[in-house]
């Protein structure tokens, strides 16, 4: 992966995760990256699986809706700014 | 090197005594918890003595529970009410969860004690415990030496002696790694045996809460007490653990161990002796020691790594500066908030990670790279299963001596490779022993495999290994 | 200019009891904020998903009932986005492509549109069994520009079915028609009550020849559809007509302005990440269809042929099947009639209206007699026993005011039994009888009072009290 496309994928990355990975990371990034491309290896030995894994043997329990599981959780208890009960964040700033 | 009794026999035999342990215990985290770092949390010392005054009245009483006064240790992404669970990040440095961990709620119920919750890196991403927000932890094996992660405080203070038994969580090694580079005893369990309940997630699908401890039959203890259905946990099973008081070494001549070249090939001098040293001894008992090829050997890093990456994106989604609050914000917007509380309080690997994780499922590049790896995993399961059907693979836990402090620090390659030997286990949804072989000049350890909820055989082969190696009960202090 | 438009609706399960993956309960209403909230829904750290066993099986009533394509096993997918209601940040829902499968495809809606009484039909892409997000409040103005925004996760994690339909649907009118022939279906499944505050949110995607195609969010009821896709066929006709372009984009339903407002351009197609959720199994469809099948025995579609093969009108069938209590009552007591079309119109004209005037609803049990009574009034109406004005003017309101009174004490007295207490109350009061004798009409009134006040509970028409007094009397 050349440099470009680093720079690429730290913008992609600051709108879809959110977060700013400084410039410095590329070359880390790049070689992560080629890391992970090594699935690529694994060419005929895997053509036809099921790549999903949850269809080994399980099947999700169902719950009765009147079970009770968790207790309930006062909002306040987080520490969080809150406004007659509504948790309060920013959302666009002063325009 | 000190070498202590089995907890399981101080407890059957009831003369083990909560308040002497305690106490113990207290100087040991006094001596040495400073320089090792073991904790992020401890509780207070009158509340834990307060509770092993209770425990040892109940003993005195004969209203003991399973675990009665034993010492626990909790690594820091599990959650106990009420008590801050940091999971070795900023990001959560004041989040106390509102509930309790299943396994916590049996540990509670069991009458253990509490003793802290252990450090460990961040969100469990590492291999060293060098990526904790906490500080890096040491082993006491060798204070130069990191202690293996991610559950590094939990194998830590059990080779420190502060704790008989501990809790740690295991995604692509988490527990074994450590248990191999602290000479301690650690289980991942087979994938849906333990409640994931509390535990705060890095890759759901991979990861196992399990038991430590300085003996297999002591782990099979805390392991009989964690296991076992949930019913708030849709990916747990139905299952019973092995019942620690009836459990018996396995006879040699009934063992049949299989090896792969592969790893063995990729482990360095000292591990290999030491390992195969443990196998000659176990065939001249009459054990059946093979070795075969495991050619998916070189897929399963990066298909490890590709899921538990492209999941960790996922779960850490959340930490986005709202419900988890700890910083002054100067952020204006949702979205400035949003991308400055996940830039200043993720730490580099784990930013590291998430950036790959949103990229492995990104359009153009899911089928590449996640899809791919999520077949790799189903090959890697299906040819796994079929070994330990009939036998149980054996293999060294981690290719290399725990390295140096700041060793694998730079290079994030080099401390995944440190995975090579653990990662299969997860990837198979199987259960995975890891158990000391040697101490000298420095802590190698053995791993064994066995066939979904085939726990009791890793159990009782352990107990035969533990005979071979007489390191059952071992400690640096 | 005939615009192409396709909905997507979401409506929430408000039947299931609990929230989808823990046990907040599903009908938050009510509640102050944030108090409608566990480890779940709130997307703590190690918090994980069960998913409500009933809520699964409304879902898959739901995609019988849509004549769909039912997958094997559900599997759960997250979809990431940030946004502040969404507290884990991602929705768990289902995505074919990621692997996942959504729990309907390639489904079919055939709807009754009222105006002009025609059956339409719209097909159906898919529907998802999904996560609502918590409810965000914009203090500062709207969404668009406000500073700060207040968060509510009573609603986050309660079951939510997201509808899409092909763009299938021709008209405004036709959309509100969809609409409320899909709610009514869903309700008839037990699944939602739409009245309830909230219930459900429309998302339309209308276009024009000529023109791109334009999302409208934000649609709150039926009555919205209508005039919210008005409004954006006649922005998007205006802007062809004069040569302009309609560009492709969102834009967000302002019901108290009555117009949409741009939101945002769409960028390219958004990124979601799906991915299979790990922490969720696949949900098996094959155990649950029989229960499922169960649900949607009686849907408004069966009842409105059985009701007009009755020879009922379509109109008044449709009306009868709105309200769920009177097409319950129509199948329990046409077999106990001669001509159901009779029993139809008390119904479905007479009793609903009356119930409208008196501001009691139709869609409450509790408002409706039993079907006995309604079955006897029907065999005396048909025997001509009483005059229509006497059913509508006094027997329907007496009913309406108390449903479980029998039907003796709302029929008015027939001729023959009033003479006898007419008799006693000219001989009680002499006086009145000759006032009114030497010409004081209004003796007349007290009279009929009198005669009334003895029948005490019965029910009687004054006209024909007056009727009989004036007879007795002479004339007057």
């Amino acid at each position: 992966m050349a440099v470009e496309d680093c720079s690429k994928l730290l913008s992609k990355i600051r709108v879809l995760a959110r977060l700013e990975v400084p410039p410095e990371d590329c070359e880390r990034i790049t070689e992560i990256r080629g890391f992970l491309e090594g699935v690529r290896r694994a060419g005929p030995l895997v053509e036809g699986l099921d790549p999903l894994y949850h269809v080994w043997e399980a099947e999700s329990r169902l719950r009765d809706p009147r079970e009770k599981g968790y207790g309930h959780v006062n909002i306040e208890d987080l520490g969080v700014e809150t406004r007659e009960g509504y948790v309060r964040l920013p959302w666009r700033g002063r325009l | 090197m000190k070498k202590r009794g089995s907890l399981a026999q101080q407890l059957a035999s009831g003369v083990y005594n909560p308040v002497e342990r305690l106490e113990e215990a207290l100087y040991l985290i006094s001596r040495l918890e400073e320089e090792v770092n073991a904790f992020i949390t401890l509780l207070p010392e009158e509340r834990l003595r307060e509770e092993a005054r209770e425990a040892q009245r109940r003993i005195l009483e004969g209203k003991a529970r399973p675990l009665e006064g034993v010492l626990v240790a909790v690594k820091d992404n599990i959650s106990v009410r009420g008590l801050r669970a940091t999971a070795g990040s900023k990001m959560l440095s004041c989040y106390k969860p509102p509930y309790n961990a299943h396994v916590v709620e049996r540990l509670v119920d069991a009458g253990a004690i509490i003793v802290g919750k252990t450090n460990m890196d961040e969100f469990a991403m590492g291999s060293t415990g060098e990526y904790s927000a906490y500080g890096p932890t040491r082993n006491p094996w060798d204070m130069g030496r990191v202690p293996g992660g991610s559950s590094s405080g939990s194998a830590a203070t059990l080779a420190y002696a502060a704790v008989d038994l501990a809790l740690g969580s295991d995604t692509g090694g988490s527990i074994r790694l450590p248990a191999a580079f602290t000479a301690t005893v650690g289980l991942k369990p087979t994938y849906g045996a333990v409640s994931r309940r509390g535990l705060i997630p890095y890759a759901n699908s991979l990861e196992q809460i399990g038991p430590m401890a300085r003996s297999v039959r002591d782990l099979a203890f805390l392991y009989s007490v964690i296991a076992g259905r949930d019913p708030l946990d849709a990916t747990s099973i139905d299952y019973q653990p092995p019942d620690p008081y009836t459990l018996e070494p396995r006879d040699p001549e009934a063992v049949r161990l299989c090896v792969p070249e592969e790893i063995i090939d990729a482990s360095e001098a000292p591990v290999k002796a030491a390992f195969e040293g443990l196998l000659s001894r176990l065939e001249a008992q009459g054990a059946t020691i093979e070795y075969f090829r495991a050619p998916w050997t070189s897929l399963v890093l990066p298909a490890y790594y590709t899921i538990a990456m492209a999941e960790a994106a996922s779960n850490l989604a959340r930490y986005d500066g709202s419900l988890y609050p700890c910083h002054d914000s100067r952020a204006r917007t949702w979205e400035e908030l949003n991308v400055e509380a996940r830039t200043r309080l993720f730490g580099p690997e784990v930013k590291r990670r998430i950036a790959m994780g949103v990229l492995v499922l990104s359009e153009g590049y899911r089928d590449e790279y996640y899809v791919k790896a999520a077949k790799i995993r189903r090959l890697v399961r299906d040819r796994v299963l079929g070994i330990v059907r009939e036998c149980i693979i054996g293999q060294p836990t981690s290719p290399v001596l725990p390295p140096r402090l700041g060793e694998r620090l730079g290079d994030p390659l080099q401390l995944y490779a440190l995975d090579i030997s653990t990662v299969t286990a997860n990837l198979a949804g199987v259960p995975a022993l890891q158990l000391p072989v040697s101490v000298e000049p420095l802590p190698v350890g053995a791993q064994l495999m066995a066939r979904p909820r085939g726990e009791v055989d890793l159990f009782e082969l352990g107990l035969l290994v533990e005979e071979i190696t007489g390191l059952a009960g071992v400690s640096a202090f | 200019m005939r615009p192409v438009i396709g909905l997507e609706v979401h409506v929430q399960l408000t039947g299931a009891g609990s929230k989808l993956f823990c046990g907040c309960k599903a009908d938050y209403r009510g509640m102050p904020p944030n108090t409608n909230v566990c480890p779940v829904c709130l997307g703590l750290p190690g918090a994980l998903p069960v998913p409500n066993r009933r809520a699964v099986v409304q879902a898959l009533a739901a995609a019988m009932a849509l004549k769909c394509r039912i997958p094997g096993a559900i599997v759960f997918t997250r979809k990431h986005y940030f946004y502040p209601d969404l507290p884990k940040n991602y929705q768990i829902t289902q995505f074919e492509r990621a692997g996942g499968a959504p729990v309907c495809t390639s489904g079919v809606l055939e709807y009754l549109d009222p105006a002009g009484w025609v059956w339409r039909r719209a097909r159906i892409r898919r529907i998802n069994l999904e996560e609502d997000p918590g409810r965000s409040v914009y203090p500062g103005g709207s969404i668009v520009s406000s500073e700060e925004v207040l968060v509510d996760y009573n609603r986050s994690g309660v079951p939510l079915l997201e509808i899409v339909t092909e763009p299938d649907i021709p008209s405004p009118r036709a959309a509100r028609a969809f609409v409320e022939y899909l709610l009514l279906t869903l309700e008839y499944i037990g699944a939602v009550n739409p009245r309830l505050e909230g219930a459900f949110r429309v998302d339309a995607n209308i276009s024009l020849p000529g023109g791109e195609r334009v999302e409208v969010k934000n649609i709150g009821s039926t009555l919205e559809v209508e005039r919210a896709l008005e409004y954006e066929y006649k922005r998007q006709r205006l802007i062809l007509e004069r040569g302009g372009r309609v560009e492709r984009e969102t834009r967000h339903w302002d019901a108290h302005r009555r117009m949409t407002k741009p939101l945002r351009h769409k960028e390219e197609e958004a990124e979601y990440l799906y991915m299979p959720d790990p922490d969720l199994p696949p949900v098996l469809t094959r155990p649950l269809l029989g229960e499922a099948e169960a649900l949607v025995a009686t849907s408004p579609r069966r009842l409105l042929d059985e009701i007009t093969g009755d020879g009922v009108p379509l109109e008044v069938a449709w009306s009868i099947v709105q309200a769920r209590p009177a097409a319950s009552l129509y199948m329990e007591a046409r077999g106990r009639v001669r001509d159901p079309r009779v029993l139809a119109r008390l119904l479905g004209v007479d009793y609903k209206g009356a119930l409208r005037e008196a501001g009691r609803g139709p869609h409450d049990p509790s408002n409706w007699p039993p079907a006995e009574t309604m079955a006897r009034l029907a065999r005396l109406v048909e025997e001509g026993e009483y005059p229509p004005e006497a059913v509508r003017g006094l027997i329907i309101p007496g009913l309406v005011r108390d449903p479980q009174a029998s039907l003796e004490t709302v029929l008015p007295e027939k001729a023959e039994g009033l003479e006898a207490v007419v008799d006693e109350v000219i001989r009680a009061y002499p006086r009145a009888v000759q006032d009114y004798m030497s010409g004081k009409r209004r003796a007349l009134d007290y009279l009929v009072g009198q005669v009334i006040r003895r029948l005490g509970r019965r029910a009687v028409d004054p006209r024909e009290v007056r009727r009989l007094l004036e007879e007795r009397l002479g004339g007057g």
